[in-house]
């Protein structure tokens, strides 16, 4: 394919075969080289003749003024050269699958709505600063399908597995501190994740798990369901977010992530949850721009419709025996 | 094998006519040129018009191929690859529960349950009640998709009131939102419809899904005046057949490598008749 950019009418056009536009000039091989046709059957008048019945067809001449036979034919030829020549114009790029399941974990346990942050000057929750960068982080995975969990005591779906990734990270507006219980586990979240992921297709499988760490609740323990998860290829990276992070939280997490040979972040404010995730993110490529595979719109039908318009008034120009 | 454009196969009768009658006049028509009928005594005009068009006939059968093959072209044959290529946001459909107050939407619900059978594509749900709400984002999980089918009523909604227009548009906008190419909206009502302005210009293929007969009756001038299709329970492969013909016929013409394209082969051929309208008249 070559063209392209938003050169025509601001439209982006291409040629799908534009070797075949060296046609164009195939007409002179053909007259040169084809046999030609038998001559006019009818005997000719003598030359003076000829003249005064020709001028008297044109100066009486019944049919209507045309583009004459030799015009009508190359613009046919050339439309159909440019027809095979396949124009088009490209449309909107479509999503490429990255072949990774993302899903987002978001603490919703009431240390969560500790006012340890700020934000564009002012101070303010954990809570609404992890919304403020997760948000555009998830809108942006073009390519993953993502899911988003909140947990605290318990641990719920809130968007199911999706490619609509503004959707998904739209929900997390919807989240509310405490909703799932005041408590964290840890393990709860997890094991929700490999449940989900359980019968899902095989392919990278990521859990990012926004929590301060203060694990303090649940039956089932976050190193048992790291475990389950190392089994069906879930890695996770745990951040570790909040004004104060505990020594001994932030080993206890970098724990849980080692067993499924994920890792381990810390975050104190905005910034460095921005650089947490943008580090996430960059380990976890998502298909470029080059790959993704654009609608096209076959543009060559005007063109095919003048070499039929054009073949029709060949024929009937034929029709009376013209030429 | 899909026709993209059909319509254009009407040009091949006229063709077959023209053909037909340039054939019964010998490959000519029987009238002279100019004034030539003016000269030339009637009984002889006939036979001159012919032998003087049958070198003209040399070129009528080309130009009628390169016709006939330039109308089929034009009507875009595209053989389907057997699948479309994996694009997730490709297909989609929303399904709109409406809520009505003291309404039991146990019959909408059943409806909906059965067009979440395997092998649906990506799948949303919006309530419609006084507005329209996101309920679940286009996904393929059933299980996540039937849980939240099951608890939709009345109760839950944040705000009353019935407006299907305004489910419809959010369902639309839900598709617009992902990006889906083809998309499919279906609307399954919980009562008659109310008076109310009409949605906005259909961007998605509409559907609306009457779970009875009455509902199905009432619901009929209102479809129609949305641009909808009106199913019944017993319509669901029709509603299915939708959504797949329109996928079949843009992954066919909308996406390089979706169907293997007969209009460039159909072109050529075209062409290669058009060549030998150049050749050259050998001189008497």
């Amino acid at each position: 394919m070559i063209g392209g950019g938003e050169g025509l009418f601001g439209l982006d056009v291409a040629l799908l075969r534009p070797w075949t536009l060296a046609l164009a000039p195939a007409p002179l091989l053909a007259a040169w080289l084809a046999p030609a046709l038998a001559p006019p059957a009818a005997p000719r008048p003598p030359a003076e003749v000829a003249r005064w019945l020709g001028a008297l067809g044109e100066a009486g001449g019944r049919r209507p003024a045309a583009p004459s036979g030799l015009a009508l034919r190359v613009l046919g030829w050339l439309a159909l050269v440019i027809a095979l020549a396949g124009p088009v114009t490209r449309g909107e790029a479509l999503t490429t699958p990255s072949g990774r399941d993302l899903i987002l974990a978001v603490d919703l346990s009431a240390s969560m709505s500790e006012e340890d942050m700020r934000l564009a000057g002012r101070r303010t929750t954990r809570f609404a600063v992890l919304r403020d960068v997760v948000e555009p982080f998830l809108a942006g995975r073009t390519g993953d399908r993502v899911a988003v969990i909140g947990f605290a005591t318990e641990a719920y779906l809130v968007a199911p597995p999706t490619h609509d990734v503004r959707a998904a990270a739209a929900t997390l507006e919807e989240l509310s501190i405490g909703l799932p219980g005041r408590r964290t586990d840890l393990g709860q979240a997890i094991g929700l994740a490999v449940r989900m992921l359980e019968d899902a297709p095989e392919g990278e499988r990521l859990m990012l798990m926004l929590t301060d760490g203060e694990a303090n609740a649940g039956e089932l323990g976050a190193e048992d369901a790291a475990a389950l998860a190392a089994e069906i290829g879930l890695e996770l990276r745990m951040i570790g977010f909040g004004g104060e992070i505990a020594s001994e939280n932030a080993a206890y997490m970098a724990e849980i992530a080692a067993i499924t040979r994920g890792g381990y972040h810390e975050a104190r404010d905005r910034e460095s949850l921005a650089a947490a995730t943008e580090a996430i993110g960059a380990t976890a490529p998502l298909p470029g721009p080059e790959t993704r595979e654009r609608r096209v719109f076959d543009r060559s039908a005007p063109f095919l419709a003048t070499a039929l318009v054009a073949a029709f008034a060949i024929l009937w120009r034929e029709r009376g025996g013209g030429a | 094998m899909i026709l993209a454009s059909p319509f254009w196969l009407l040009a091949l009768p006229a063709l077959a006519a023209g053909a037909w009658l340039l054939r019964r006049g010998g490959g000519l028509a029987t009238t002279l040129p100019g004034q030539w009928d003016r000269l030339i005594d009637p009984a002889l005009r006939g036979p001159l018009a012919r032998r003087l068009g049958a070198a003209g006939g040399a070129r009528w059968r080309p130009a009628l191929a390169a016709a006939a093959l330039t109308a089929l072209a034009l009507a875009h044959p595209v053989i389907d690859a057997g699948g479309a290529p994996a694009h997730p946001d490709l297909v989609g459909r929303v399904l709109v529960i409406e809520t009505a107050k003291g309404v039991d939407p146990g019959p909408q619900r059943r409806l909906a349950e059965r067009l979440l059978a395997p092998g649906a594509p990506p799948t949303a749900l919006v309530a419609a009640a006084g507005e329209g709400y996101d309920v679940v984002p286009l996904t393929e999980d059933r299980a996540h998709l039937g849980r939240y089918l099951a608890v939709l009523s009345d109760a839950v909604m944040p705000e009353h009131g019935r407006r299907p227009a305004a489910g419809l548009a959010h369902a639309e906008a839900t598709l617009a939102r992902a990006g889906t190419v083809v998309g499919q909206t279906v609307f399954l009502p919980a009562a008659p419809p109310p008076p109310e302005a009409a949605p906005p210009a259909a961007r998605s293929l509409r559907v609306v899904l009457a779970h009875d007969d009455a509902l199905h009756r009432a619901w009929r001038e209102t479809a129609g005046a949305w641009g909808a299709r009106l199913a019944g329970p017993d319509d669901l492969g029709a509603v299915r057949g939708d959504l797949e013909a329109a996928l079949a016929e843009e992954a066919a013409t909308g996406l390089p490598g979706g169907a293997t394209d007969l209009r460039p082969w159909l072109a050529g051929a075209a062409a290669a008749c058009w060549l030998a309208l150049f050749r050259r008249r050998a001189e008497a």
